[in-house]
């Protein structure tokens, strides 16, 4: 049972809809708290045993809308962030925009390791415009995270 | 229990039910939609290649799947069922009807055939049913630069010989009134269309069109604007070209070329024009007997009246559930 905190950047829902399967998945075997980034301070990513960062990608490669005030809080209070241990996970386009493919949560990832977190398993990805659902995806990857947490 | 009767089942009305299933779970929601299938713009508007966006509907199955809203379609308010019993029946109506018709450019001929509403492109493009084929040409104009003008670009420039009836779009010259740096598309935007494009596809800022030109169908388009550079070398300064413009696109205008507006006949013959923009057939509101008025949706404005607007715009919602409450 470790304490998860699942939170999600969206603009138009999908990386939401993942982020409450993901927590579906974990709840019977852990404590998870779902929320949006845009509630979310930089500082509520320590703590929990496992943060897991779910988001989407809009434009060139950006964070979608909602992961906006964050980058903003991470950007101006400058936080310490050593001891939150981050999964990331990403949504992207590979067929609309190869180039930039899952750039978003890239981003996002660097951007709290910057501040000192730990990134835990490797940066999960689903293209949605091929073939299988995001949350079969994100669940075989989530697995593979939780099991590199427990060894580390 | 209190009931909510949303009509669309587009974009707005489904992000409304999944808003008022998460504030309120015991709301009743039904979806009544006048087409056979749902989703609206998902479906027959957000272009027919741009299947990651329309990824979103899985969101939406959700709402019929898991969360209770009921969907009825094939009801027509105001033809199979007045509004007024509607409102006899539900104790708040949404309207989330959208945009149905092209909006006009009000310039003579552009009742020609030859001449297209965007909407009525994507429709097609689409595959919705009873949609008719846009008559295009081989050199097909645009008005209007948003992230529309450029999914019509793009889609005509991939679909060669696709458009049952008409002869395969070879080039395309978007015409936008405004100047470059107040393009309203987005850089991935233009970035895709010229993967697909190439110098296919040639700008003209600045630039109004005036007449549609032709007697039986379109032949060309009268526009003011900056007089087109003389010579193939100027020719190609226009032109959409991989990598090298992209970035200059958006940020550069050329002084040199702003010439005093005058009416000039543009382009020869055998154009066909698409036009851009859509007019809302009733504006989307909320409709209770105890609140009136306001406005749900619409965030940001004509930039992107799609998905990423629906979504967080729901400002009239506490005014909408404090009215069925």
């Amino acid at each position: 049972m470790s304490a998860i905190l699942i939170v999600y950047g969206t603009e138009t829902g999908n990386a939401e809809m993942l982020a409450e399967d993901l927590g579906a998945h974990l709840e019977s075997d852990h404590d998870v708290t779902v929320r949006n980034l845009s509630d979310t301070a930089p500082g509520d990513l320590v703590g929990p045993d496992l943060v897991v960062l779910v988001a989407s990608s809009y434009g060139e490669g950006d964070p979608p809308a909602s992961a906006k005030p964050f980058i903003a809080k991470l950007e101006r209070d400058a936080p310490d962030l050593s001891g939150a241990r981050v999964a990331v996970f990403g949504l992207g386009d590979k067929a609309g925009y190869p180039e930039t493919f899952g750039q978003g949560s890239e981003k996002l990832g660097h951007m709290v390791k910057a501040r000192g977190a730990t990134l835990i398993g490797g940066h999960g990805l689903h293209d949605v415009s091929g073939p299988g659902l995001a949350e079969e995806t994100a669940i075989a990857w989530i697995g593979g995270v939780i099991a590199a947490l427990e060894t580390a | 229990m209190s009931a909510v009767a949303i009509v669309g089942s587009g974009p707005t009305g489904c992000y409304l039910a999944q808003a008022l299933k998460k504030s309120r779970p015991d709301l009743d929601v039904v979806i009544l939609e006048k087409r056979a299938v749902p989703y609206g713009l998902v479906r027959a508007g957000v272009a027919p290649d741009h299947t990651g966006t329309k990824a979103v509907t899985r969101q939406f199955d959700r709402l019929f799947e898991r969360e209770g809203v009921r969907l009825v379609t094939g009801v027509d308010v105001g033809r199979t069922v007045s509004l007024d019993a509607l409102r006899a029946l539900f104790p708040a109506v949404v309207l989330a009807v959208g945009l149905e018709a092209d909006r006009r450019l009000a310039i003579p001929g552009e009742t020609l055939p030859g001449v297209t509403g965007s909407g009525a492109f994507a429709r097609y493009a689409n595959g919705e049913d009873g949609a008719p084929a846009p008559l295009l040409g081989r050199h097909l104009v645009v008005v209007g630069a948003g992230n529309v003008a450029i999914d019509v670009a793009r889609v005509s420039l991939k679909g060669a010989g696709a458009f049952s009836g008409s002869t395969p779009v070879e080039r395309v010259t978007i015409i936008a009134r405004g100047a470059r740096e107040a393009a309203r598309f987005d850089a991935a935007m233009l970035k895709e269309l010229e993967q697909v494009a190439g110098a296919r596809c040639t700008f003209r800022f600045d630039t109004r069109p005036i007449e549609i030109i032709g007697r039986e169908r379109v032949t060309g388009v009268r526009v003011a604007g900056p007089a087109r550079p003389a010579g193939p070398a100027a020719r190609g300064r226009d032109r959409l070209r991989r990598g090298r413009d992209r970035d200059r696109l958006r940020a550069r205008r050329r002084p040199d070329r702003d010439r005093p507006a005058g009416a000039r006949r543009a382009d020869p013959p055998g154009r066909r024009v698409v036009r851009r923009g859509l007019v809302p057939a009733r504006a989307a509101r909320h409709d209770s007997g105890r609140a009136r008025g306001g406005t749900v949706g619409r965030g940001r404005g004509p930039r992107d009246a799609c998905l990423g607007t629906a979504k967080p715009g729901y400002d009239g919602l506490k005014a909408l559930i404090g009215a069925t409450a």
